[in-house]
């Protein structure tokens, strides 16, 4: 076996290192760990908002006040189908405690419920619970995570 | 008792990641600590 690396196995290990990378600074920043994204509204306007995890806490008292279990949620976000108001109150919850806009302020239960674009409440959801290491293959990738 | 409720709300604190995350070392370092004591006690033999 040769001791070169093909370009396939170079990229793949880029990419990996790459997401490592990533990860680790998930992992190292718990629920400090930011990242921007664009919401929609109803008046058709764009915002920027500040998506952060949340910590086991706060993701159970989402579940709770939606009527939900952790274990109602499968890999990707199915699973729920059969509970879609559920879904949507914990989509709600996750929003309010996980999203920020520009001055610290968090969102209310109406802005969230009333004044998002269709679709931009599973959008930040997903994104919250993906960062926090709920769905996503962020949980899965810490087995292939070197310790150094 | 209060490190014990200060834990607590650490432990609350922790992405589901970082659990993720701690539960991987634990099993690592279970299992390389299992390795060395099967290498220690053939050694005796």
């Amino acid at each position: 076996m040769s001791k070169e690396m093909s370009k396939e196995e170079k990229e793949a290990a880029l990419k990996r290192r790459e997401e490592h990378k990533k990860l680790s600074t998930q992992i190292l920043q718990g629920i400090d760990y930011r990242e921007i994204a664009t919401v929609k509204l109803v008046d058709g306007g764009e915002y920027e908002v500040t998506v952060h995890p949340l910590g086991d806490g706060a993701l159970m008292r989402c579940f709770q006040q939606a009527g939900l279990k952790l274990t109602d949620i499968g890999e990707k976000g199915a699973g729920i189908e059969d509970k879609p108001y559920e879904w949507m109150q914990l989509l709600t919850e996750l929003i309010v405690r996980g999203v920020t806009v520009e001055n610290g302020e968090r969102l209310s239960m109406d802005d969230v419920e009333n004044k998002f674009a269709l679709g931009e409440r599973a959008k930040l959801g997903l994104m919250i619970l993906k960062l926090s290491g709920i769905i996503g293959e962020q949980a899965a990738a810490t087995e292939t995570f070197r310790s150094q | 008792m209060r490190f014990g409720m200060k834990l607590r709300d650490n432990v609350q604190e922790l992405t589901p990641l970082q659990s993720a995350y701690l539960i991987h070392l634990a099993v690592k370092y279970a299992d390389q600590e299992e390795a060395a004591v099967r290498k220690a006690a053939r050694r005796r033999k």
